[in-house]
């Protein structure tokens, strides 16, 4: 009994957004309560999954009762299962501020709306698939749902600068995928096997194959990732879009590429996991985080600088591959699950209300921002929370996951990949600050003092979920790390 | 029980605060909100008692209960101090706000009882405090002033947390003893360094002077009196517990204090606005803790530290009453402004050590503790310099406060005026009620005092600020920083031009090639 509800629980993630998205942009009607209903449903489901983690995981479900080689597996694994959760909140705070967000009239000016709901449940469907998904060849189905769905959602207004970042994108994530799929294709005509875990015990450093599907698969995940200096498809997507697009964009599409990056090293590249190579791709994130930072620190509009944002916080994870590579491997790993989570969390609150603040202030400049007026004031909470959990303060989850990064530096005496965490903290600190000035020093909002509680509430909600998360001893993620 | 209660009524009160159906309530229980701690360190019931919320810890042990004494006799002076004074400020209940969140994280700090509990409510002490510097009149002064205090802060901060991670590797995040040998060498030295820089240790103290001059009154006096303190309570809690482990730094640590003591003294000479005049006091006066926490790394622990939280304790109460009793100089009509600068007058007789006075415990302290050293006759002059300055330094205080343009008439208001009152009386007191030894000063005692007045005379008479000081001296660093820094770097739309270019395809196809290349070349050599 407890087995079936949780296989039906599974099949609902995926079927539910699905089936919900094709009715929509089949019927058009009820756009905004079909869409809250199956956000509901969806996050209930993640959260049951969560609260009954079967105790001998990583748990295996055959689709359909067919085994591989021809059928689909699903592997629940805890990680998994908290990066679910992280994607329903994440989901259900958009959903929700788009409610508010767009307008939902029938005609052309719906049409945003109306478009919205039905791709939002797309993407969601595939990142759902993405994180239940145990093979190669299935994560570049769920990576492609989710990145097509994206794109589109890019460019939902239709506006000029939204299609020619959305072509972009397109092409950028298109270039990833074949690459990403080249390297799969070496690897299965090389070991004929998808399962991630049965590659990781075949895989050996030697063969020239494996090397070069090596090289394809990380680089096509840089890409998707927007590593720099691959990042250039980023900034205008995210910059541009519009806010809840972005929250999604920033805080878990990037995050699925790197989160798979991940697992991928972790599994069957571990062989490959070496310390040059690791000083490589560390070396390619410092570049990452401090160009990012300096960026962000001279962007004058406020989604900009968010965007740039991303770009610094991916580069300061890629300091995975150095700090791993010796035993302090799974520490790494688990502070940059971590990191992951509450970059998702703390991005997407970040976007939502950057999106309110431009609406109340009626401008898209940081110098224009309001103060902490009116119903600003809720935004400017919401930003300064996010920010301290993406500068990893305490008792965030980014602190949590720092703190893991920063005793695995110390403990391997790797005091240059200590400078360089500090470092970027120290440019965070420097584009946020100059961010949270305007809450204090900004003017009367021009566009009026009050905004519904749907603009202000999901940012608030997820900027302190990704604050506060680490007050609780959490199961499974390790709680503070004195106790 | 009451632990419980300080630390939860500043974030109840907070909360109170926010939802605007409970404003009203909200303000009274800000007003209120230290006096949980304050009966706590008062009753003192169970110390060594600890609680625990999930994996912060809290507890109350001897040096905790001195800090949390004169800490919470501050905040409550403040706290009630607060409300009229702000009255008719449009941005009074966010300056409230703010000021609570900084009262939880104070009062957080001195509570807790590991090293990680301490650093959650330091971080978050030091934040909020940047809150309260921005609470200033909206200019560049505030803006540069918040931007030096965050910068400064920030560093702190980064230097606390590897010296945080640095000590859990050796042996785990409890106040323990740390011993200077291997990774706890690194996690005391990041602990030194974050700690002396909250200080405002002379070397990294310019954030100082600017933060707490723009501040307004009610923060300077939190700023100056408390929030300094915690960098004190820090490296208290944290120093190695065996005498004579650090003994090498013992005398260096003392001569930079002395010097401390000294130029920070001068250069405040230099200042025209009170509140400056004040802050640079401050600094000296951190130059005098630090000559006593030299004192307590010598090999034969020549002072306690319970004395080091007597001399804190003494400057707090002292610099919060002077910079409270300013703001109600600047706000009363000409009738009751005699009075305040009388309660002034005392107040700078404490810091200089008249008769009497905590501040004359201090000096005799000090004095005595530094002629038992072996051959120290250069250090007592020193501190008999310090004490000539910083006599002519409080004297240039009171005559610039009693020189400022009145603000429009009005009553003095009452609340202000009474928690002034009852903290002035406090600090005059202090010698009586800290078990102390109220010291009747000797000749011997009193004479830096006595030259210092007649330069003072003197200077008011004959002198005046040289020409290029007329408008007060700023620090070499605090106006040289943000003008070297950007040169530094390439200019913004040299960057901005890089970006374009990398925005390009052709330029991504090439970089893409080139880290392939890379990647497959060291996967060829390791593999």
């Amino acid at each position: 009994m407890g087995f079936a509800s949780l296989e039906l629980t599974l099949i609902v993630l995926l079927t539910l957004p699905l089936a919900t998205a094709a009715l929509q942009f089949g019927s058009g009607r009820q756009p905004r309560s079909l869409a809250l209903g199956s956000a509901v449903i969806l996050t209930l489901a993640s959260l049951s999954l969560l609260v009954r983690l079967p105790a001998d995981t990583p748990w295996d479900y055959a689709i359909g009762g067919w085994q591989q080689p021809l059928g689909i597996h699903w592997r629940l694994t805890p990680v998994g299962a908290w990066m679910l959760m992280v994607t329903a909140l994440v989901g259900l705070a958009g959903v929700v501020h788009a409610c508010a967000h767009f307008v939902f009239r029938p005609g052309p000016e719906g049409r945003a709306g109306r478009v919205f709901m039905p791709l939002w449940l797309f993407a969601w469907a595939g990142l759902n698939a993405f994180f239940l998904s145990a093979d190669l060849f299935n994560l570049y189905v769920a990576l492609e749902v989710l990145t097509l769905a994206s794109v589109a959602l890019v460019a939902l207004t239709g506006r000029q600068v939204n299609l020619q970042a959305a072509m972009r994108y397109l092409l950028a994530a298109l270039f990833g995928s074949v690459v990403y799929l080249l390297g799969v294709g070496l690897l299965y005509g090389q070991y004929g096997l998808l399962d991630l875990d049965a590659l990781a015990a075949v895989i050996e450093a030697g063969a020239p194959g494996s090397r070069a599907a090596a090289v394809a698969l990380t680089i096509g995940l840089l890409s998707k990732a927007a590593i720099f200096p691959l990042h250039f498809w980023l900034p205008a997507a995210h910059g541009r879009a519009e806010a809840p697009v972005s929250a999604l964009l920033s805080g878990l599409v990037v995050a699925a590429a790197f989160y798979l990056l991940l697992r991928l090293w972790t599994g069957p590249l571990a062989a490959f996991w070496k310390p040059a190579t690791a000083d490589l791709l560390g070396a390619i994130g410092i570049a990452a985080m401090l160009w990012g930072g300096i960026q962000a620190l001279l962007q004058r509009r406020l989604k900009m600088l968010v965007a740039y944002s991303t770009v610094s916080q991916f580069g300061f994870l890629m300091l995975l591959f150095p700090l791993g590579s010796g035993l302090g491997r799974g520490t790494a790993s688990h502070g940059v699950s971590l990191l992951l989570a509450n970059h998702a969390l703390a991005k997407a609150a970040l976007f939502l209300a950057a999106g309110t603040l431009i609406r109340l202030s009626l401008s898209d400049r940081v110098a224009g921002l309001t103060g902490a007026k009116g119903a600003a004031r809720w935004s400017w909470l919401a930003v300064i929370l996010s920010g301290g959990a993406l500068l990893g303060l305490p008792p965030s989850l980014g602190f949590q996951g720092k703190w893991a990064l920063l005793q695995t530096a110390v403990e391997a005496g790797a005091w240059g990949w200590l400078g360089a965490i500090l470092a970027g903290t120290l440019l965070t600190f420097a584009y946020l600050a100059r961010l949270i000035e305007q809450a204090l020093l900004g003017s009367e909002p021009a566009g009026g003092r009050d905004a519904h509680w749907a603009l202000l509430a999901p940012a608030l909600l997820l900027a302190s979920i990704a604050m506060l998360a680490g007050l609780l001893t959490l199961p499974g993620s390790g709680g503070l790390p004195c106790c | 029980m009451l632990l419980t209660l300080a630390l939860l009524l500043p974030w109840f009160a907070l909360l109170l605060l926010w939802l605007p159906p409970t404003r009203r309530l909200g303000r009274h229980a800000a007003a209120s909100a230290a006096l949980p701690a304050l009966l706590l360190a008062l009753l003192a019931p169970g110390l060594d008692a600890t609680v625990a919320f999930g994996a912060l810890r809290f507890g109350l042990d001897e040096i905790g209960r001195s800090f949390l004494l004169f800490s919470s006799l501050v905040w409550w002076a403040v706290g009630l101090y607060t409300p009229a004074w702000m009255a008719g400020d449009r941005k009074a209940q966010r300056f409230n706000s703010i000021l609570t969140l900084t009262l939880a994280g104070s009062i957080g700090l001195i509570l807790a009882a590991d090293l990680l509990t301490f650093y959650v409510f330091f971080a978050l002490a030091s934040l909020a405090a940047w809150g309260l510097v921005l609470a200033g009149p909206s200019n560049d002064a505030t803006r540069h002033a918040g931007r030096t205090y965050l910068l400064m802060m920030v560093i702190a901060e980064l230097a606390l947390l590897t010296g945080i991670a640095a000590a859990a590797t050796v042996e785990g995040l409890t106040f323990q003893s740390l011993t200077p040998e291997g990774n706890g060498r690194l996690a005391l030295t990041g602990l030194a360094l974050g700690f002396a820089i909250k200080l405002g240790v002379l070397g990294v103290h310019f954030w100082l002077p600017p933060a707490h001059a723009t501040a307004p009154i009610p923060a300077s006096a939190v700023l100056s009196g408390v929030l300094i303190k915690a960098g004190l309570l820090g490296w208290l809690r944290v120093a190695p517990l065996e005498p004579g482990m650090l003994d090498a730094w013992s005398g260096p640590l003392s001569l930079l204090g002395l010097l401390a003591a000294l130029y920070a003294a001068l250069i405040g000479l230099l200042q025209t606005h009170p509140k400056r005049v004040l802050a640079y006091s401050t600094v000296s006066q951190v130059g005098l803790i630090l000559l006593a926490l030299g004192l307590t790394l010598a090999a034969e622990k020549a002072l306690a530290a319970g004395s080091v939280a007597f001399i804190a304790g003494h400057h707090a109460l002292a610099k919060a009453s002077a910079f409270l009793g300013l703001g109600l100089l600047m706000t009363t009509p000409a009738p009751q402004r005699m009075g305040i600068l009388l309660g002034l007058g005392a107040v700078c007789g404490v810091l200089i050590g008249l008769p009497w006075s905590s501040g004359a415990v201090v000096k005799g302290l000090l004095t005595e503790t530094l002629q038992q050293q072996e051959g120290e006759p250069l250090a007592v002059w020193l501190l008999a310099l310090s004490s000539i300055a910083t006599t002519c330094l409080l004297l240039r205080f009171l005559l610039l406060a009693w020189r400022l343009p009145q603000a429009p008439h009005r009553a003095v208001p009452a609340m202000p005026l009474l928690a002034w009152a009852v903290l002035l009386a406090v600090t005059l007191s202090a010698p009586f009620w800290l078990a102390a030894r109220p010291i009747a000063a000797s000749l011997d005692q009193l004479w830096p005092a006595a030259v210092g007045m007649a330069l003072a005379g003197l200077g008011a008479r004959f002198g005046a600020l040289p020409a290029p000081w007329r408008d007060g001296y700023t620090g070499h660093l605090a106006v040289a920083l943000p003008r070297t820094l950007p040169r530094t770097l390439p200019s913004p739309s040299t960057l901005m031009r890089l970006e374009r270019h990398l925005l390009r395809w052709r330029n991504m196809g090439r970089l893409m090639l080139l880290i392939s290349l890379a990647l497959a070349g060291l996967l060829l050599l390791e593999g």
